[in-house]
């Protein structure tokens, strides 16, 4: 009995020594950064501590963010950046689910500014921020992002040593010429194209494509003309898209539906498929994972033999939110750590670490692989450069939940749950229920 | 009659548990109600109150009803295998006279598993190119038996239910265990000394006599069936297309995922009268079979 109530009372101490060390934990790493002289201050008036959030997409994106924060925080002797990572995949779910529950960020990656743009959430970049970047988004005339990334360019992805092999050599000059090749794969006995459908956003590459060449080209505002009344998903060239994705994806791996984006770069190196449509993220993903693996890249052609790529401003960007944005020290800080991400030794690190488009004025000189160069080149050339569809701004808009819907119908329509038909008619439909409260155009007449 | 004295002991214990519970249930609850007339977004301040027309939708909605005819299908397939394994299990152990606490504790493992990580471990069992269940498929010859097992639209639905079943059956095995155990032995010893088979008493003594367990599992599993998230998140994310999104993962999806909380929260009040319906009826029909010893 003495013993049990030894033991418990020695538990009870280890509790409360480890609860007590858990409280001194946060002020422990404050001073355990070591010798403060040689570190900047004076830019805040007190020591300023701020939240960040970011969306982990892939190793490549967290290793650069960590190196980058990491390095900001043993810059300065008064500004600490208190990093939480969000999931890639549902990223905005978890800042609504942060906002509801009052942890909105001091900053974070935004990648919905139109809707907390309208919800007062964030606030305006500095003039002297904004002025860094080629071109930025707007909203009432202000920029409430910073671009550390431009338009992922979308191509294949492709094992050139394969293609070497058996002799697939010519660039495609047409869609046609595209599919030729499919069929060279695949009678070289290899699955020509893996998508990973488990994500419902990487839907959006094929989508995005055919949307773009079927619909874009012949109408660039046939997302405003839906808001008006005047266009339909019923119509020809919208339905010609999902005609489209399911002729292709009798060309995509049998298990796209379950397999994740993650696990792409897997199914590459490993030759469960020898191409992949997607963006030039990829292309550090697939070297991390195989150094030796044989990049190659081209561009998909539309029906009528052009180029037509996503590229441009994005709306995606740090954002300060508009409640830090009234402490001074605080907006003082976001800009100071925008300046710090965006100076050429930190800048070129983050480019040439996730193989994205650089967005500044004067950007740094980047050591770019072979596809890379690639990609950038005929991003030069492209016959169209547009926005993804639904990264598109004012009347083109798209209604917020719209995008994943449509992706699901997609889906169906693929896997031959459901008729082309019927689902360009259940578009319509959901279309109409998501607009009664969502209508840019309307509301501008209006 | 003496007039009961408030007895501000118990009161004051009481209070603070009493306060946390409206502060963060009730409350909310009663918000929830009005929200589900609202367009409200989740994000700006502006709630626009408008009616019941998030009713409408709902009932007019392809997507509901599909979401339902899922919530459905998953909670009677769900129901009735972790019960019946749950049942098998503990009436193994319980004739168990060697190692009986090594059993028990091995069935219950997958219980303790978080819903998330059940639902990653079996995401890679069923991968098509990777997973363990095609590569033995694949070394057996048996290639064309091979499926995409959460991406077929057919089996999806069916795979989620598999892995509650595997996660949940265990949790139910520790209520029947405990209800077995205390099926008087003499009774059952009276009733081999008349004659009875085993299946004979099983019927008709054991049976009855755990009832009480059969009416807790089956309301567990019920409502555990009508709220499942964790493995659908997971695992298929509610496709392919549409087909294992339950209504728990639609009013996430669309409140959180598609900005339009004013409806999720319609989804969930919808969600809350469904659940009460079924247990009551599901009630009614096991407590009437219920024997008290």
């Amino acid at each position: 009995m003495k013993k049990k109530r030894l033991a418990a009372l020695g538990l009870c101490m280890a509790m409360c020594a480890a609860a007590l060390s858990g409280c001194g934990g946060g002020s422990g790493e404050k001073t355990a950064s070591g010798d403060d002289s040689s570190k900047i201050s004076g830019i805040v008036s007190q020591p300023t501590e701020m939240t960040f959030i970011y969306a982990d997409g892939d190793e490549g994106m967290k290793e650069a963010m960590d190196t980058i924060v990491e390095r900001f925080n043993d810059t300065y002797a008064d500004m600490t950046i208190r990093v939480e990572r969000g999931n890639g995949g549902t990223y905005p779910e978890f800042i609504q689910t942060k906002d509801s529950i009052g942890e909105f960020p001091d900053m974070l990656e935004m990648r919905d500014p139109a809707v907390y743009y309208r919800a007062g959430k964030i606030a305006p970049l500095s003039d002297d921020i904004r002025d860094l970047f080629e071109s930025v988004e707007e909203f009432g005339g202000q920029a409430y992002t910073a671009p550390f990334s431009g338009n992922n360019v979308q191509g294949i992805i492709y094992n050139r040593k394969f293609f070497q092999e058996h002799n697939i050599n010519e660039a495609p000059q047409t869609y046609d010429d595209f599919i030729q090749i499919c069929e060279d794969v695949k009678a070289a006995g290899m699955t020509p194209l893996c998508v990973g459908g488990n994500d419902l956003w990487h839907m959006g590459f094929w989508f995005n494509k055919f949307y773009t060449d079927e619909v874009i080209t012949e109408n660039p505002d046939f997302i405003a003309d839906m808001y008006a009344g005047k266009t339909k998903w019923s119509d020809d060239n919208a339905r010609a898209v999902f005609q489209d994705m399911i002729d292709l994806f009798q060309y995509v791996d049998t298990g796209w539906a379950s397999t994740p984006d993650a696990q792409l770069t897997t199914m590459l190196i490993s030759n469960k498929a020898a191409m992949l449509f997607s963006g030039t993220h990829m292309f550090s993903q697939i070297a991390e994972a195989d150094p030796d693996f044989d990049i190659g890249w081209l561009p998909v052609p539309d029906k009528k033999g052009n180029i037509n790529l996503v590229g441009g401003a994005v709306p995606t960007g740090w954002a300060l939110s508009a409640e830090a944005a009234k402490d001074e020290n605080k907006q003082k800080m976001f800009d100071e750590w925008c300046r710090f991400f965006f100076n050429d030794e930190n800048y070129k690190y983050f480019c040439e670490k996730i193989s994205c488009i650089p967005t500044l004025k004067e950007n740094p000189d980047l050591d770019v692989s072979e596809p890379m160069q690639l990609a950038l080149d005929a991003l030069d050339n492209a016959d169209l450069k547009v926005n993804m569809w639904n990264g598109q701004l004012g009347d083109n808009e798209l209604p917020p939940e719209f995008r994943n819907y449509c992706y699901k119908v997609v889906t169906e329509v693929i896997q031959g749950t459901k008729s082309v038909d019927a689902a360009v008619a259940e578009l319509d439909k959901e279309w109409a229920n998501e607009t009664v409260d969502f209508n840019p155009v309307k509301n501008k007449e209006s | 009659m003496k007039k009961k004295k408030l007895d501000w002991v118990t009161v004051g214990f009481l209070s603070p548990a009493f306060v946390f519970f409206v502060l963060f249930i009730i409350v909310p609850a009663i918000a929830s109600v009005y929200y589900s007339f609202t367009s409200w977004d989740g994000v700006s301040p502006d709630v626009k109150f408008i009616g019941i027309r998030n009713y409408v939708e709902i009932f007019t909605s392809k997507r509901f009803y599909n979401a339902l005819k899922n919530t459905v299908i998953l909670t009677v397939f769900i129901s009735l295998f972790e019960n019946f394994f749950a049942l098998v299990l503990a009436l193994l152990v319980d004739h168990v006279f060697r190692l009986k606490n090594l059993f028990r504790s091995i069935f219950y493992i997958p219980v303790i598993l978080s819903g998330i990580v059940s639902g990653f471990i079996w995401k890679t069992i069923y991968n098509y190119n990777f997973g363990v269940i095609n590569s033995i498929l694949g070394a057996m010859g048996k290639d064309g038996m091979k499926k995409d097992w959460i991406g077929d639209p057919k089996l999806a639905l069916i795979m989620v239910g598999i892995v509650l079943v595997w996660k949940g059956a265990g949790y139910y095995m520790i209520i029947y265990l405990a209800s077995l155990q205390g099926v008087p032995t003499d009774l059952i010893e009276a009733a081999k000394i008349d004659g009875a088979n085993p299946w004979q008493i099983f019927r008709s003594i054991t049976v009855p006599l755990i009832s009480g367990a059969f009416t807790i599992n089956f309301t567990l599993s019920l409502i555990n069936g009508l709220k499942v998230f964790d493995q659908i998140s997971v695992m298929t994310d509610g496709g392919p297309g549409f087909a294992t999104e339950t209504i728990v993962y639609l009013l996430y999806k669309v409140g959180f995922g598609e900005g339009r909380q004013g409806y999720g929260t319609a989804v969930g009040i919808v969600l809350l009268f469904l659940i009460i319906l079924l247990n009551a009826v599901q009630q009614k029909f096991l407590k009437s079979r219920e024997v008290q010893l």
